[in-house]
């Protein structure tokens, strides 16, 4: 009898030792993330903003159903439109094309182009990335008609060497945005 | 065991990535530039050193039964934690190395050092024990994300900003590099030359 009870009691005590630590795991884990949340969440806010920012160079943005209305001096100029293709050479690429509204005497133009996510060959892909080339640059300004939308030598985009794939999903992503 | 040889067998005789060759994912993901070792070994070298010291604390209280899914909860708290701190702290750096500090808890050297050694040792000689093997990780991934940087890309310290605050620091040595070294299979390519050389220069030692 008293061997059995010591034995219940050692099963007991080996199942309660792992409890204490894991409970104690869990509430260092909740106290830090108690702590630390709201600047993370503010360091994620400041990080896409400034990303937005960047690429209207500083005008004032209005969170829209699909995207950003952007603004300067309190009337709107355009829209900021993410856009996600799985053209790519691996896995999707993730765009924020921002455009210029269409008015009597102008059609849309592309203000700016952003690759947020994309997982492209690093060495040869990532040149979409502004980090890494000028590449995505060339986009700014053009419009759909004024602009043959396929790569050189045959239309007016110049390709990144040894990454047509990739050239020509970000190229057709922005075409498609440009032409909705 | 004493200090100088648990530092010898950190940093050289026991190295985890040269000799006992755990933790190749996250090693062989991240040495693609001098800045992503950086972050990334520092981060392990901390979670190693903190987890050996708490194992080792509480290895009074464990069971046969209950000692590895203990170790790894442990191990686990700490990466978490270390991963709420970088996100706190260095918020752009972890856009570029988050995805590889979430599968420290799967690096082995934690968990080998763990059972091999914290759960079987006084709490200092467990502590410096993770200290010296998390050194000796982060110099191999420096030497790698220096190699592969410089011969890859042709730069050098490429958004190391990121992670020191600074202006940014990044030297442009040549226009371009021998790309397949900053591609995944340059990764396997420099790690196996930098294990055939310590076996040379252990041969020559002998």
């Amino acid at each position: 009898m008293t061997i059995r009870m010591t034995t219940r009691l050692t099963t007991h005590m080996k199942i309660l030792k792992p409890t204490v630590l894991a409970l104690t795991c869990a509430f260092l884990l909740a106290f830090t993330h108690q702590i630390t949340q709201q600047t993370i969440q503010s360091n994620q806010r400041h990080y896409e903003e400034r990303i937005l920012r960047e690429m209207v160079n500083g005008a004032e943005l209005e969170k829209s159903i699909s995207g950003y209305n952007v603004f300067r001096k309190g009337t709107q100029v355009g829209t900021i439109e993410p856009f996600m293709t799985s053209r790519g050479y691996n896995g999707e690429i993730d765009l924020l094309i921002a455009l210029s509204l269409k008015s009597s005497t102008q059609d849309r133009k592309i203000i700016s182009v952003r690759v947020i996510h994309h997982e492209e060959t690093p060495g040869i892909g990532d040149k979409i990335e502004p980090d890494v080339s000028s590449w995505i640059h060339q986009f700014a300004g053009k419009s759909a008609r004024d602009t043959d939308w396929t790569l050189s030598p045959e239309g007016d985009i110049d390709a990144i060497s040894g990454a047509t794939i990739t050239s020509r999903a970000v190229t057709g992503a922005i075409a498609e945005v440009l032409s909705e | 065991m004493t200090a100088i040889n648990l530092a010898k067998d950190g940093l050289w005789k026991n190295n985890p990535a040269l000799v006992q060759l755990l933790g190749l994912c996250p090693l062989l993901a991240t040495s693609n530039s001098f800045a992503t070792s950086l972050g990334l070994g520092l981060t392990t070298l901390a979670v190693l050193t903190l987890s050996n010291f708490t194992i080792s604390l509480v290895r009074g209280l464990l069971d046969e039964e209950t000692r590895l899914p203990v170790q790894i909860l442990v191990i686990a708290t700490f990466v978490t934690l270390a991963d709420l701190s970088l996100q706190y702290w260095f918020f752009d750096m972890h856009q570029r190395i988050g995805l590889f500090v979430a599968l420290i808890v799967t690096n082995c050297t934690l968990l080998g050092r763990a059972e091999a050694f914290a759960s079987k040792n006084p709490i200092i000689s467990s502590t410096f024990d993770g200290l010296m093997m998390g050194t000796g990780f982060l110099l191999v991934l420096l030497l790698m994300g220096t190699i592969r940087e410089v011969a890859g890309n042709g730069t050098l310290f490429t958004n190391l900003h990121l992670l020191t605050g600074t202006p940014d620091m990044s030297i442009q040595l040549a226009d371009s590099g021998f790309l397949l070294l900053a591609l995944p299979p340059g990764a396997f390519l420099t790690l196996g030359c930098l294990i055939a050389c310590k076996n040379v220069i252990d041969g020559a030692l002998r």
